[in-house]
């Protein structure tokens, strides 16, 4: 096949066990965690901007990791990687199956090997922040696996989003409608999601924003910081 | 079955195993799961080794923790109501099957309990040449264990360490449990199956229907190797000789899934 390894021919699989590391063995948990934020929300969305812009503002102030859960790729974890916005060994990207909903909600496993080992791989991690593969308005975080949630969708999805509801839009700790510089060109009425968002959600906030006109996402990087004042750290 | 293996062989059971594809998606990825067909032969023969392996281990672990509990409780008692089996399991952990006049029979049975969790764990690795797939195995150990320690507490579970293979920890809580190595068996051998066939489904959109007949017609096969599984490991007096199928293909699959770390990867194996 297409592994040819320099002597003329391609082997259907090359199987060298010199090339590989020892297995891993595990080190002892840290005592103590840091505070668990997901992030979820439809494809497209502004998910892994949000977290790039929250790495930004925030990595300066707090000791950040982030999990990334791809639906097909290891894309948002490159990235952030790419960019320079956190250092490689602070993002960890895990496999789903093709069920990103399944990994953050019904069997959590998978992201929670993936945070213990950032935890254990920094010792001292004050937030992790765990993107969400792009899914649909019922996807939801277990609180299993966070300790608070943000839902991010996307004006140019249409400003019936919010209306539709689902358990995204209607229970996360704090509901971001993103891309409001959009908003003029696919006809989205602003005060219509605002509106719909805020009666759906009673008292939950709402933060409306543009990551073009406000890179550093300062409201939503305001709300983490107050859940990491508040989220009582567990052990 | 008891629910305790209806539970752990239950895909919605949270142990991390649906983000695992048991080398479907390597072999889908090179063309050779292509159909239910395919499909088919591949479950087969993951069945016949992989899944032989895992069965016996997952049986002489059920064996090993039902008689840890035992002992525990015995110790309780301040009798030994086992100390007159001649399972090879208690021959081995105790030569000469001298545990039973211990002073201490749960002390004594502690060390020789530590040595024979050891040697299955060196033994299950020994069966597992390729890395990827003894990670894999791990890691659904570890995630099982979090799910496990939940709903069956047990310091039995300390003697596995943080990342015990799958097959054993299953087996383990199977035995702490009460219920028989065959249920161990049969839950190891039906999981090596059921999670690959259903990756298919998800890989390559088969029909679930036609799937699912597969898996019921590969009743006969698992039967055979549930039956290998116990009577081994009831049979067997020292770990080394536990079955060691391999298929070496599954372990160069599992090899290069983990090695072309730029393609499209859906499944951590
Ligand atoms: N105009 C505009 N574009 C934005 C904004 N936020 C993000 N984008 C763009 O929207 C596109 C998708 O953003 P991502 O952050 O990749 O979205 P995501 O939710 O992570 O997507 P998936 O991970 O694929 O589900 C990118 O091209 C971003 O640059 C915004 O506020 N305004
Ligand atoms: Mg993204």
């Amino acid at each position: 096949m297409s592994d040819d390894h320099g002597h003329g021919h391609g082997h259907l699989i090359s199987f060298d066990p010199t090339e590989t590391d020892h297995d891993h063995h595990e080190a002892t948990p840290a005592s103590g965690r840091a505070v668990r934020i997901g992030i979820g929300g439809p494809v497209g969305s502004g998910k892994t901007a949000l977290v790039a812009a929250l790495a930004r503002s925030l990595g300066e102030r707090v000791r950040l990791a982030v999990v990334t859960n791809d639906i097909y790729t290891t894309e948002d974890a490159d990235f952030l990687r790419r960019n320079a916005v956190l250092p490689p060994e602070r993002v960890e990207a895990v496999q789903t199956g093709c069920c990103p909903h399944t990994a953050i909600r019904d069997d959590i496993t998978a992201n929670l090997d993936a945070i213990e080992t950032l935890e254990e791989r920094f010792g001292d991690l004050e937030l992790v922040l765990v993107e969400s593969g792009g899914d649909n308005l019922t996807a939801v975080f277990s609180r299993g696996l966070v300790d608070a949630q943000i839902f991010v969708v996307d004006v140019a999805g249409g400003d019936k989003v919010p209306r539709k509801g689902g358990p995204g839009v209607t229970t996360a700790d704090l509901l971001v409608i993103n891309k409001t510089d959009l908003a003029p060109l696919v006809g989205a009425n602003m005060d219509v999601m605002t509106g719909d968002a805020t009666r759906i959600r009673g008292a939950l906030p709402v933060i409306t924003q543009s990551l073009v006109e406000d890179p550093a996402a300062t409201e939503v990087g305001a709300w983490v910081l107050e859940q990491l004042a508040c989220v009582p750290a567990r052990s | 079955m008891g629910l305790t293996s209806l539970v752990l062989a239950d895909a919605r059971f949270p142990g991390g195993g649906h983000v695992h594809s048991g080398g479907v998606e390597e072999a889908v990825a090179r063309g050779l799961v292509q159909d239910v067909e395919t499909l088919r032969g591949f479950l087969l023969g993951r069945l016949r080794t992989a899944g032989l392996v895992a069965a016996a281990f997952a049986a002489a672990a059920a064996r090993l923790a039902a008689r840890g509990t035992d002992a525990r409780g015995t110790d309780a008692r301040g009798t030994d109501a086992r100390g007159t089996d001649t399972d090879a399991w208690a021959a081995q952990a105790s030569p000469a099957g001298a545990w039973a006049a211990q002073a201490s029979v749960a002390g004594a049975w502690a060390a020789q309990a530590s040595r024979a969790w050891g040697a299955l764990d060196a033994e299950f690795d020994a069966r597992t040449p390729s890395q990827a797939q003894r990670e894999a195995s791990r890691a659904q150990g570890r995630g099982t264990l979090r799910a496990v320690r939940a709903a069956w507490p047990s310091p039995v579970y300390d003697e596995l360490g943080p990342r015990p293979h799958h097959a054993l920890l299953v087996g383990a809580v199977c035995g702490i449990a009460g219920e028989p190595p065959e249920e161990a068996a049969r839950c190891v051998a039906y999981l090596a199956v059921s999670g690959p066939a259903s990756a298919a489904v998800r890989l390559l959109g088969l029909d679930p229907f036609a799937v699912n007949a597969v898996l019921i017609h590969l009743e006969p096969a698992l039967d055979a190797v549930v039956e290998t599984a116990v009577h081994t490991a009831a049979h067997t007096a020292v770990t080394e000789d536990l079955p060691a199928p391999g298929a070496p293909v599954l372990d160069l699959l599992a090899q290069a899934h983990v090695a072309h770390r730029g393609r499209l990867r859906l499944f951590a194996s």
